[in-house]
């Protein structure tokens, strides 16, 4: 393996380790409200409007399918099919 | 900067997905071209636009102020693989993104507007009016704070413009506080991995970096 891999995975082990810390902190003393949320509570409390659900989320628990899924056909949507789409003539 | 459906008026939602429209076209045009000169260029496209994504979602915890929030990515974004290519990603990104419960449909113009066109275009000016006077790492750097903190006015001003058009400077103001003290240390966390990323590919990967920069 060349340095730039080495690297990379090294890179890769440290943001998952981050991401698993974060995660069980969270379990353990409660998720923090988002900004989001916070500025639209905001909105909503000056001017009622509302948020409106108008595509279904997908619940948290399944979120790691719907990583998945937004993985699979963003991939082969934008990446295989871009010179279907977007190319001059298509694929050759 | 995720503003959810509903929450802007329909016609501020279409302005913001008319502002989009010629960045859209530039950007498959960029595409386009890019792909032409270098098949290389379509998987790491597809790469950053899948770190984008990722980025543009992780919430990350700020325990001084109680909250969380995200880096948006797109500056580095527009450094590697070039901004108007970045602002395509980043509504693709952002489109996915509607179906976590961050966003929306008729908010993506507005989006789109924050962090892939205003969060992209000031974190790239920044790294090239930068990139002849100071080290690689820190223009990167500047880059990805300015890019982070510009796409939060830009989300409080759109929040301002179309909820509170008598007060839109104080709007503006006060939507800007509900984000700006937990995204600060966000933007410098930005500066941190767009300094590190970028400054590492200078060095180990400089025909990546070219991709970017040559063509912008």
């Amino acid at each position: 393996m060349d340095r730039f891999t080495v690297y990379s995975i090294a890179l890769l082990v440290l943001i998952s380790s981050a991401i698993i810390v974060a995660s069980y902190i969270g379990h353990k003393k409660g998720a923090l409200e988002g900004t989001d949320d916070i500025v639209e509570d905001l909105a909503t409390s000056t001017t009622h409007v509302q948020a409106k659900e108008i595509v279904p989320a997908i619940p948290e628990k399944l979120e790691p399918i719907g990583f998945t899924l937004a993985g699979v056909f963003g991939g082969l949507l934008v990446g295989y099919f871009w010179e279907d789409v977007f190319g001059e003539g298509g694929r050759e | 900067m995720h503003i959810s459906d509903g929450i802007l008026p329909l016609a501020w939602c279409g302005i913001w997905y008319a502002v989009c429209i010629p960045f859209w076209m530039l950007g498959v045009r960029e595409i386009r071209s890019r792909t032409k000169e270098d098949p290389k260029y379509l998987p790491t496209l597809a790469m950053i636009g899948a770190a984008v994504f990722v980025i543009s979602v992780w919430h990350i915890p700020v325990p001084v102020t109680g909250s969380c929030s995200h880096p948006v990515g797109t500056p580095m974004a527009a450094i590697i693989v070039g901004p108007f290519a970045t602002v395509v990603i980043s509504s693709i990104a952002l489109f996915f993104q509607a179906f976590l419960g961050h966003g929306g449909i008729t908010t993506l113009g507005a989006n789109t507007f924050s962090m892939g066109i205003v969060g992209t275009f000031t974190g790239y000016a920044t790294y090239v009016l930068l990139k002849n006077r100071a080290p690689v790492w820190l223009s990167a750097g500047l880059a990805g704070f300015v890019g982070d903190m510009m796409t939060y006015v830009t989300s409080a001003l759109e929040l301002a413009l179309g909820l509170n058009p008598h007060s839109v400077i104080y709007h503006w103001w006060l939507y800007f506080l509900g984000y700006g003290p937990t995204q600060i240390p966000l933007a410098l966390a930005e500066f941190a991995f767009t300094a590190g990323v970028v400054s590492y590919i200078a060095v180990n990967r400089p025909e990546l970096l070219k991709v970017g920069v040559a063509h912008g």
